[in-house]
């Protein structure tokens, strides 16, 4: 009899436990690559960041036209003095990390001190070298001290929307913080199990917006296509960064169940140059001739329909530092030859165009410019190589062309320009670029406290970049989001600035 | 105590081919352009942040002396440091390498089982219109690209019937289509000698003396047939095992299992050496284990196989 009861209790408990997934408080994500070490310092991974960007809280936020806001940050205000160098964080007082620890100021300085140190090996280390000093006041107040003035600190340097609790790593160490994750986010962590899926659940004692989603399980999809199936069977509910391809290929054909949303990213799509003397890209006629031999509009409908906005300059056309003019080389072969011919090549040359394997858009566009500059002569071909080796390939000045994809921090578009700056580490990556005009303004707009002026600033060193060639921009990307219809994610989150997948607590079942 | 002497002479003589293994790996990966640090801060990094990484996971020491220390190390059972996880790498191998056995063992059954039936039914019907069919099917099977195949089993069962959950490994049901898909490319491979070697069996005299004798055929078939073919097949049980091993890490990766497979493929990718060294070097040492097994199991299948050095 006593059997009886308990086997009656345990399938009762089986149909609750059912009826409470029935009930839709759980959301799916699909990633597509496993999240290799949920480490805000060191990750390198988006994935990570997807992750982590629930667990822990940022230290300032942007509204949806891009201005810094204190609203769902750990900060109760922040300043800037007149100079740019001094930058001071007010920090809300009743916040509390997932382990009970209050989150204070000196969370928030050890936090920038880990991205300081050189041996951590944070990617973004580069960003906080020009910290002179952090100085704390009380316990809820920090101010960070450059050594010179920099206007876009706050967009490169906001700790990579993690604020970190200093005690639990003190006592725990790093790898056991990427064993057990802990934050003041609206999400804690609940589990990873390798190769399979991260559990997070709702944090009830959250500070701020609480989360009406209360598990958040991510999945990894390392096969698109299964990761596809899976949006489409709802065994997920939402799949970040979905290729364009596939996001247009549902959205046609209407596939049941799913809602379409589509944004414009902080990103451009472009062909860097190896502008070393020894290359024949070294000649701004060279460059100039590619330039107008490219038909960008074959590109975008070749590899993402209109999933795409052709580019003019680099900064995208959203974003008020956008210089609409901006040489953008509309398609002229005559013209083209003619540069070729002067700057001494009338029947072409022979070079190659470089694209790393795994990313289908870039290579297939590597294909179709090799069509298109074999129209003017130049015959290019096409080498494809697996990321790692085209890192190593390109970073070195062995590829005369290559088909780059660049995503820039948020708001300060300084990201994308600042490659350009002949001192900056990135130079030699891209090719090498110098123009003495370029330097001085990119030093002027980190010191131009005044955003309108700055922006005039940006239009100026675009136009300059673009005669020259520095790097040619083909577009910038539209991102498509296909998701669960029952879910309701607000209309403010569809933004660069924003992103749905950083504000899962906003988001709801219908 | 003979077959002892012989177990630890074979064991003795796996350790040149282990050595090796490890040896051609650790030569490709390392030969192979891209570099672990670069591609975990991307492009990001400056070569300053590189060399600290780099001397921090002793990547900056000469080739031999990393093999050399790599090897030091294994001997003592530390696996080293994964690049890319941050977490010891014989942690990152147990988490996964259940389900990678799972999926290889239940793939290995289904064709073992398969392949037998069918070769058998395929004998002893010999020249019908069934045995055709089981050549057709083996044939066919064989010839689709695992990653294809796992594909349309998904797009079928788990997208248009939706009989099955597109969301990795989640209980038995998701465990069948995986283990199909491999089991069904195997089959040909197990099924095909089993009809070759049944028909040489079914010819012999001792079978048509048990027939005389009135032994009922099944049992004639079970008894007799089938244990004269088993040395064939635990051959090619051991032959296959790498190649069971090597599709499940296509099927793992199409399916969303995080077995082996996809750390062996992200970690490739990432360069991260030591994980991909370990993960070898288990392959490498499972696959001489089935050998070894298979060499011993012949002499209990057929009692005149003795192992080197017993009685004649």
């Amino acid at each position: 009899m006593k059997r009886i009861i308990c086997l009656v209790l345990m399938l009762g408990l089986v149909f609750g436990f059912s009826g409470l997934v029935m009930a839709q408080t759980s959301v799916g994500i699909a990633l597509q690559v496993e999240p290799s070490k949920l480490n805000p310092i060191t990750y390198q991974d988006t994935e990570t960041g997807f992750v982590l960007g629930s667990i822990c809280d940022p230290l300032v936020t942007l509204d949806e036209e891009g201005e810094f806001i204190a609203d769902d940050s750990v900060v109760e205000s922040f300043s800037v003095d007149e100079t740019g160098s001094e930058y001071t964080f007010v920090i809300r007082e009743g916040i509390t990390f997932h382990n009970g620890d209050p989150l204070t100021a000196h969370d928030v300085k050890f936090t920038f001190e880990a991205f300081m140190d050189e041996e951590l090996g944070s990617p973004h280390h580069r960003y906080y070298t020009g910290i002179e000093s952090l100085e704390m006041e009380g316990d809820y107040v920090l101010t960070v001290v450059l050594s010179e003035p920099n206007v876009t600190f706050l967009t490169m340097s906001r700790l990579r929307n993690h604020v970190l609790p200093k005690d639990y790593i003190e006592e725990v160490g790093w790898e056991g913080y990427e064993r057990n994750p802990i934050g003041s986010g609206p999400f804690k962590f609940v589990e990873h199990s390798p190769g399979n899926r991260i559990v997070l659940e709702k944090f009830d004692d959250y500070w701020g917006k609480k989360a009406e989603i209360d598990e958040i399980v991510f999945r990894f999809y390392p096969e698109l296509s299964t990761a596809i199936m899976a949006l489409e069977t709802g065994a997920v509910d939402f799949m970040p960064e979905m290729p364009a391809e596939e996001f247009m290929d549902l959205q046609d054909r209407g596939a049941p169940g799913l809602s379409f949303e589509t944004y414009q990213k902080f990103e451009d799509h472009r062909i860097c140059f190896n502008k070393r003397e020894d290359s024949e890209f070294s000649d701004v006629r060279v460059r100039q001739a590619v330039a107008y031999a490219i038909d960008i509009n074959e590109l975008i409908a070749l590899t993402r329909g209109d999933m795409a906005i052709p580019a003019r300059g680099r900064i995208p056309s959203f974003h008020p530092a956008y210089a609409e003019n901006a040489n953008a080389y509309d398609v002229d072969l005559d013209k083209a030859r003619e540069l070729l011919a002067e700057a001494g090549y009338p029947d072409g040359f022979k070079t190659a165009i470089y694209a790393p394997a795994g990313y289908r858009e870039r290579v297939q566009e590597a294909q179709q410019i090799q069509q298109q500059l074999a129209q003017i002569g130049i015959q290019a071909e096409v080498v494809t190589l697996e990321w790692g080796t085209y890192l190593d390939v390109t970073a070195e000045g062995e590829a005369p062309m290559f088909r780059e994809r660049w995503s820039a921090g948020v708001p300060e578009p300084i990201g994308f320009v600042e490659s350009w700056h002949s001192e900056s580490s990135w130079n030699p990556i891209f090719g090498t670029y110098e123009n003495p005009d370029v330097d001085a303004l990119l030093d002027e707009i980190m010191q131009t406290v005044d955003s309108q002026k700055r922006w005039e600033l940006y239009r100026e060193l675009q136009e300059i970049a673009m005669d020259d060639v520095a790097d040619y921009p083909l577009y910038w990307p539209l991102i498509g989001e296909a998701f669960n219809e029952d879910l309701y994610i607000p209309d403010n989150l569809w933004n660069a600035f924003r992103r749905p997948i950083y504000y899962i607590n906003y988001w709801s079942y219908q | 105590m003979k077959k002892g002497r012989y177990v630890l002479k074979r064991l003795v003589r796996t350790i040149p081919i282990v050595i090796g293994v490890t040896l051609v790996t650790f030569l490709i990966l390392h030969l192979t352009p891209g570099d672990p640090v670069r591609i975990m801060l991307g492009p990001y990094a400056t070569p300053e942040n590189i060399a600290i990484l780099r001397a921090q996971y002793g990547l900056d020491q000469p080739l031999p002396v990393q093999y050399l220390t790599w090897l030091g190390n294994i001997a003592r059972g530390d696996f080293g440091t994964s690049i890319r996880y941050n977490r010891p790498v014989t942690e990152l191998i147990s988490d996964r390498i259940g389900i990678t056995v799972l999926l290889t063992l239940s793939g290995l059954f289904i064709s073992v089982t398969l392949g037998s039936i069918l070769g058998i039914l395929a004998a002893l019907k010999q020249n019908s219109w069934l045995d055709y069919l089981c050549t057709f099917q083996a044939m066919f099977w064989i010839s689709i690209p695992g990653f294809w195949l796992a594909i349309i089993f998904l797009y079928i069962f788990g997208l248009q019937l939706r009989w099955v959950p597109i969301a990795g490994l989640t209980g038995f049901v998701s465990l069948i289509l995986p283990a199909l898909t491999i089991g069904l490319q195997e089959e040909a491979w197990f099924a095909r000698p089993m009809r070759a070697e049944m028909l040489g069996v079914l010819n012999e005299g001792y079978i048509k003396a048990a027939r005389a004798k009135g032994v009922r055929y099944f049992q004639v078939v079970v008894k007799h047939a089938l244990r004269n073919v088993m040395v064939p097949m635990i051959t090619m049980l051991a032959l296959r095992l790498p190649w069971v091993i090597a599709g499940s890490v296509v099927v793992e990766v199409v399916f969303a299992w995080g077995g082996m497979g996809s750390l062996l493929v992200n970690s490739v990718l990432a360069r991260d050496y030591p994980v991909v060294q370990g993960v070898l070097l288990i392959i490498a040492l499972s696959v001489v284990a089935a050998n070894l097994f298979a060499d011993l199991v012949y002499s209990l299948v057929d009692p005149r196989i003795r192992v080197e050095g017993g009685k004649k």
